[in-house]
Order: C-alpha cells, then sequence, then structure tokens
C-alpha cells in the first residue's frame, strides 16, 4: 500500500506499510539543501532518498576544519544548511563515476561537531549509535543524523553521480570531497524531536 | 623439498586480495540468505538483500565490497616440504605484492605511519600483519583476509575472574553488543576467543572471527556455547544496520585454548559481515 503525499518543499513523499509492524514507515526523497523547513518533516525510522549536492568529511578534516575555526582561517566549505556524510571512499576507477562508497562509523566525530552545527550543518550521514549530548545537539541545533546502509558500497556507488577531491587533497581518503548523489538511501537515525531510530528498533 | 618461487607467492597473494576485495565468501553468502529467510520486518529483509546485491555489482563492476579495504592480514602455513625462496626477505616482498595490489585494484590505502602523532597515511596500505606458522599438510597455504577499521574498533579483552562461568561470557558478549554493534554494520560474526594469555587470547578471537561458519566447534560444550551466544545476540532485536530486526549475528565461532590456573583471558571481535577473506594453497 502506497500512499502519496504532497509536500510543500519535498518533491515525493510516499507512505508505505511495514508489514510486521503494520506502521507506516514514511519514504521521503529530497533535494538538497536541507533548510529547516525540510528538516522539521523528518521523523527518525523515516526512509529518505537524498538527491543534490553533499560534502564528505572524516576524522582529519574535520581535525583541520576545526583548527581552521580556531585560527579564524576561511574554510574549505561552506556549512550553512550543508550536509556532511563522513566517508573516505575508495578511488574511483577509469571509466566510472565513483569508486566504493560507505559510512564510517559516526560517534567519532560527536566531539568535533558542535562548532560545525553552531555554523549551520543540518544533516549528518554515517553509520552507528551516537553520544547523547550528539542526539540533544541535533534537537538545539535544528539537525539531522541520517544512517547509510554500511558495507554495500560497491552499491551505494551507483548513487553517485560525481565526486572529486575538493579540499585537503593530501590527505588521500581523508580528504574532503564534493559529492553530487541522486536518490542516495538514508534513514533518519535522529530527528530534532529527540527521535532515535536505535532505541525504537530496538525496543520492539 | 619444494622450491616455492617469491614470484609465485607474490602473484598469489595479489589474486587473493582482488578476490577477497570484490567477492563475498560463499559461506557468508549462505549465511545471509538463510538469515533472510527466518526474517519478518521489512527493513531488515531490505538491508539483507542489499547485501547480496552489493555483492553482485562488486563482482561484476571490481568495485570494492566495502569502501574500507582495511588491513591486510596474510596468514601462511608452510608446509614440512616447503622451502621458500629469499626467506629472509619474505615480508618486504609481501608487502610489496600488498602495495601493487592495492593500487591496481583501486582499493582503498588506509594504513598511516606513526598511530599518535603524524597519523601520515602510508599510501600503499602497508605494512601488511603477517603470520606464519608450520603447518603438516604439504604446499604452502595462503589466506587473506582484510579487516576495516570500524570492525577493528569493536576488539575487546578481559581478563576474568577464573571461577566466572559460560553466564558471565554470554553476558559480556551481549554488553558489548548493546553498547556498540551499531557501529561495525550489523550483521555480525562474534568471534570469542578463551584462555591462553593476554596476548594469545586476542588471536584466538582473530581466528574465530576468521574462520568459516560452517565450521563448527569439535567439542560439544562450546559448540553449544556457540550456539547460544549466537541466539542470545539476535534476541536483541538490535537487527540489520541497528534498525531492529532479528538479524544482529549471522554466526558466533569460539576458539579455546588452557590457560593459567589463577586467569580466565577473555577477547571478543565483532566482525562484520563485510568479512573479506581468500585462501589458496601453493602445491608446486
Ligand atoms: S565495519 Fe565492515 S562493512 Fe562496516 S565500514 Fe567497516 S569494513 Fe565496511
Amino acid at each position: 500500500m502506497t500512499i502519496i503525499l504532497k509536500g510543500t518543499d519535498i518533491s515525493r513523499m510516499t507512505k508505505v506499510i511495514n508489514s510486521d509492524t503494520e506502521q507506516f514507515q514514511n519514504v521521503i526523497y529530497m533535494d538538497t539543501p536541507l533548510k529547516e523547513e525540510k528538516i522539521k518533516r523528518l521523523r527518525s525510522g523515516d526512509m529518505v532518498y537524498l538527491s543534490g549536492t553533499i560534502y564528505g568529511a572524516r576524522d582529519a578534516a574535520h581535525k583541520r576544519i576545526l583548527d581552521s575555526i580556531d585560527a579564524g582561517r576561511p574554510l574549505p566549505l561552506k556549512l550553512k544548511d550543508m550536509t556532511i556524510f563522513y566517508v573516505g571512499p575508495s578511488p574511483t576507477p577509469p571509466g566510472k563515476r565513483s569508486g566504493s562508497i560507505g559510512p564510517t562509523t559516526a560517534a567519532r566525530m560527536d566531539g568535533i561537531t558542535q562548532p560545525l552545527l553552531e555554523r549551520g550543518l543540518k544533516a549528518m550521514i554515517g553509520k552507528g549509535k551516537r553520544s547523547l549530548s550528539l542526539k540533544n545537539m541535533c534537537a538545539e541545533y535544528r539537525a539531522v543524523y541520517f544512517s547509510a546502509p554500511g558495507g554495500v558500497s560497491a552499491y551505494l556507488s551507483s548513487k553517485i553521480c560525481s565526486i572529486e577531491a575538493s579540499a585537503y587533497r593530501d590527505l588521500g581518503a581523508e580528504a574532503i570531497f564534493k559529492i553530487r548523489v541522486k536518490d542516495f538511501p538514508l534513514f533518519v537515525a535522529y530527528d530534532i524531536y529527540g527521535g532515535d531510530i536505535f532505541e525504537e528498533a530496538a525496543a520492539k | 623439498m619444494k622450491n616455492i618461487k617469491i614470484t609465485t607467492i607474490k602473484t598469489a597473494i595479489a589474486e587473493l586480495i582482488a578476490q577477497a576485495s570484490f567477492n563475498l565468501p560463499e559461506d557468508i553468502k549462505e549465511a545471509i540468505l538463510k538469515f533472510r529467510e527466518k526474517e519478518t520486518r521489512s527493513s531488515a529483509v531490505k538491508i539483507l538483500d542489499l547485501i547480496i546485491k552489493n555483492e553482485q555489482i562488486a563482482g561484476k563492476e571490481r568495485l570494492p565490497l566495502c569502501q574500507d579495504c582495511g588491513n591486510t592480514y596474510i596468514d601462511l602455513e608452510v608446509g614440512p616440504d616447503v622451502f621458500i625462496e629469499d626467506s629472509a626477505n619474505l615480508c618486504r616482498h609481501i608487502d610489496r605484492a600488498v602495495a601493487e595490489a592495492y593500487k591496481k585494484n583501486y582499493l582503498r590505502m588506509s594504513i598511516v605511519t606513526d598511530p599518535l602523532y603524524e597519523r601520515v597515511n602510508t599510501r600503499d596500505n602497508t605494512p601488511a600483519l603477517v603470520t606464519i606458522r608450520y603447518g603438516s599438510r604439504p604446499g604452502l597455504g595462503i589466506s587473506v583476509t582484510l579487516k576495516g577499521g570500524g570492525s577493528e574498533n569493536c576488539s575487546y579483552l578481559s581478563m576474568e575472574n577464573p571461577s566466572a562461568g559460560p553466564e558471565r561470557i554470554i553476558e559480556m558478549v551481549l554488553e558489548i553488543v548493546r553498547k556498540n554493534v551499531t557501529k561495525c554494520c550489523p550483521p555480525v560474526i562474534a568471534g570469542i576467543g578463551i584462555g591462553s594469555t593476554a596476548t594469545e587470547v586476542v588471536r584466538l578471537a582473530k581466528a574465530a572471527a576468521f574462520r568459516r561458519l560452517d565450521i563448527r566447534n569439535d567439542d560439544k560444550k562450546y559448540r553449544m556455547l556457540e550456539e547460544r551466544i549466537l541466539e542470545e545476540i539476535n534476541g536483541t532485536g538490535i537487527g540489520p544496520q541497528g534498525l531492529g530486526g532479528y538479524t544482529t549475528a549471522i554466526g558466533c565461532n569460539i576458539e579455546y585454548a588452557p590457560c593459567h590456573m589463577a586467569t580466565l583471558p577473555v577477547s571478543v571481535f565483532l566482525q562484520c559481515h563485510s568479512l573479506r577473506r581468500a585462501g589458496s594453497r601453493i602445491l608446486q
């Protein structure tokens, strides 16, 4: 059973019924930038197919971004309404649009995310549970944390239109990447209302 | 004696790295399909289907199963009839084979030099982690396993009280699973080492995590403990990717060894489903 809902700024939103829980699960198609009006409509457990431009950055790139913030230097990416994907892709083989790509453990970024949220970061993509303080920050800064399926990176590469290292190239796989995605599959893990997919899933 | 040439070993290692990177082992695929049958939650079925679909794309497109192409573990088993050419430089030759295979197959280089200060990428995924042991079977056995960092981070060592029984082991595994399993892409394989010493029990856990799922424990008590732990892990409801469901783990393997009367070392490795391993034996 599928119901199409009209959304103001969401291109397509459908509801599918979850066979065992008999509950509706939202399936939402969204484009970046994820401005607050879009973020407000997301609830933990929703499935989102994301399209548009996002940036890839993981541990070492975060460290450099924070150093730049501390030193008052300009940043290599705009953080307002931005989506950051915690990722270190494999190299793009010749003739392909992307190498394998998938989320890295988000919890490692928990202690270094607040300065980015303060500057307008609206969505993070990673895998796994995060700290309580990070979950609370999602509510405070009106940002969401998406969980992407891990270990299916060859499949996810088919959702990539283009990828290029855009800054800190010397870091290799840990550089900052500008990534254009089309219908990239995500689950809303933490929403801005305190919802937590991991708690809800294990409780059922 | 068989004189095994370095070039033969290097070629075999390069082939195994490619094979492991692009194809899931048969026993893992079988386990995923088996658990898919038991799964009722639609999101869980979807994730398990994605794992199978991913493996098909990876094999066809020669794209790595996971972007984290891991640490490279190389285990050699030297048979009684084997003589290895230039064995004094064996590890150097193996590193060269690893570097070439990673470059040629567009695998991600993930190793950094100094762990604490510079953390500069070595840019060729070396050094490989080589272990060499003597075995009774003829020829040279080579196993290659690639293990990612997220999965490596879910590794634990605990020196337990010798009076702790199996219930304590179960409790310990469940605690670790509840707290951390979502960080290493469930479904996982729980590899558990019990006994020996602090240094060796971690090797036992590694061997258990890498062991084929269709090879069961000879000892009935340990075999039953494996089954019990697997059931308990799958009773948590955490499910594939932590999105809920039955399949939090697709296997539990235990390796054990004698230990000092005052100790009970236990090590737990949560190994992600993307267990990239391949092996061969050079006979000529
Ligand atoms: S835990 Fe395994 S599947 Fe997940 S990112 Fe790491 S290597 Fe890949």
